[in-house]
């Protein structure tokens, strides 16, 4: 006897993952590059609305703002992570907060994508758009479907990892008394990484996948 | 299957962490123990061509691992301490699943035969949970399964507990040793899970040492680290 949980069944929990998935690149797209042909008096507001508008969307998937506030503050080390160099760096404040925003805003879209979504059907409809006729010469140069939906269920892995040699290094720097800003974490998240791609890929052989 | 090492040493850069190692070992619970760096993870991932020997061969079941790394890894299922690096992907059951691809199964049958091994081990109710929020010993458990549901002739484990407490250690070692139909090599630092084996081999300074009973090599194991 399995217990499954029940999937939500909101408008975005059922929308076909390849169209979901084009739809995320889009968005993600348009939240990176700087449209050209608009106004400089709108220009700043953008990536406050692009934030807005993935809040309306978790909102749609997610009742209430819960969810999206709780996605926020998962990403809040990554987001000093991102915005804190930047600053010592000397770079303007209007910036920083611009080009934080919309990388916070993709990760936030990514977020929802993959709480909305099954990987397996993920993977299923990158396999089978890979395998339409359309990409047939992405497939001659010897891009493997199956090489490529792997890659995207390993990022989607390694992501918690991440997040968890994060959590670990400042838990560390704390414990030792240092106060774990961004700079010093650095250098061991670099190693905890490297330590654990390492030990990953002798795992995947072992398991027969050829990397 | 009879794993035969013949006059095999391996060396890295600088070091050797095999020292010109010959023996025959057919036993199905074969135990590894050893202090640090002596030599034991070398050996268990010489058995499925992780390592390859510097001079000298390995042959296990007739496969030279060296030569045929992906016959090794199809009868050879390896278990790290880490379980973490074993996860491959999000889900427990899409995790099971992902060993048999390729296996020429049908979708519903690979789903039933990862959810009968799931239930073999008593986690099948955490099928659809992400396998990363699993406690390390579940995560254990879920490695343990992902690589029994393609019926391995052939388990290597290394220091398989390490990372887990007195109660998880014990559910591993009963799923490895008591309840597995298959051969094993089991590389430990517990003792305790190492006298359940039928033979220890005992390794020091990148050689066996000693080879025997569990309890007669654990009791010098003991006497010379005194
Ligand atoms: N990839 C490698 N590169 C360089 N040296 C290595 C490598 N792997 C092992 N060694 C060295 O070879 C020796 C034997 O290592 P091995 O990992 O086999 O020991 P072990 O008995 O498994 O130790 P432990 O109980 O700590 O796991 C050690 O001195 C180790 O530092
Ligand atoms: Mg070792």
């Amino acid at each position: 006897m399995t217990f499954v949980k029940p999937l939500n069944s909101s408008l975005i929990h059922r929308a076909a993952p390849g169209p979901k998935l084009l739809a995320l690149i889009l968005l993600i797209t348009a939240i990176s590059i700087e449209l050209p042909f608009i106004d400089d008096t709108i220009k700043p507001w953008i990536p406050a609305c692009g934030l807005l508008f993935t809040a309306a969307l978790y909102a749609l998937a997610f009742p209430g703002v819960g969810k999206f506030l709780e996605q926020v503050w998962n990403l809040k080390l990554l987001i000093a992570l991102i915005s804190i160099p930047q600053l010592l760096f000397g770079t303007p404040l209007a910036t920083v907060l611009s080009a934080t925003v919309r990388l916070t805003d993709a990760m936030l879209l990514a977020a929802l994508f993959s709480l909305t979504t099954k990987t397996r059907d993920l993977l299923d409809s990158i396999e089978s758009a890979l395998g339409a006729k359309w990409l047939s010469p992405l497939t001659r140069l010897g891009l493997k479907p199956a090489t490529v939906s792997l890659a995207f269920a390993m990022t989607m892995n390694a992501i918690p990892m991440i997040m968890k040699f994060l959590n670990q290094t400042k838990e560390a720097q704390s414990a030792r008394g240092v106060k774990p800003t961004p700079v010093r974490m650095t250098i061991p998240l670099l190693v905890a990484s490297l330590k654990y791609a390492d030990e990953y890929a002798e795992a995947l052989t072992a398991r027969g996948v050829e990397v | 299957m009879l794993i035969e090492f013949d006059r095999v040493s391996v060396a890295f850069e600088g070091t050797i962490a095999l020292d010109d190692v010959s023996v025959k070992l057919d036993q199905k619970r074969i135990g590894v123990i050893g202090l640090n760096g002596s030599g034991k993870s070398t050996f268990a991932r010489l058995l499925n061509g992780l390592v390859k020997p510097t001079s000298g061969s390995v042959f296990v079941g007739g496969v030279n691992p060296a030569e045929d790394a992906k016959a090794a890894r199809a009868q050879t299922g390896f278990i790290f301490s880490n379980p973490d690096v074993q996860i491959i992907m999000p889900t427990v059951l899409e995790d099971v699943a992902f060993s048999l691809r390729g296996s020429g199964l049908k979708k519903a049958e690979i789903d039933a035969k990862s959810r009968a091994i799931l239930s073999r081990f008593e986690i099948e109710h955490l099928a659809d949970q992400a396998a990363h929020s699993l406690s390390s010993g579940q995560k254990q458990l879920l490695a343990i399964c992902a690589i029994l549901v393609t019926e391995p002739k052939l388990i290597v484990a290394d220091e398989p507990t390490a990372l887990l407490d007195l109660v998880n250690s014990r559910r591993i070692a009963r799923a490895l040793l008591s309840d597995l139909p298959q051969q094993i090599v089991l590389v430990t630092h517990d003792l305790e899970l190492a006298a359940g084996c039928d033979i220890l081999v005992r390794f020091a300074g990148a050689k066996i040492v000693q080879i025997g009973e569990p309890s007669t090599v654990i009791s010098s194991y003991l006497a010379e680290n005194a």
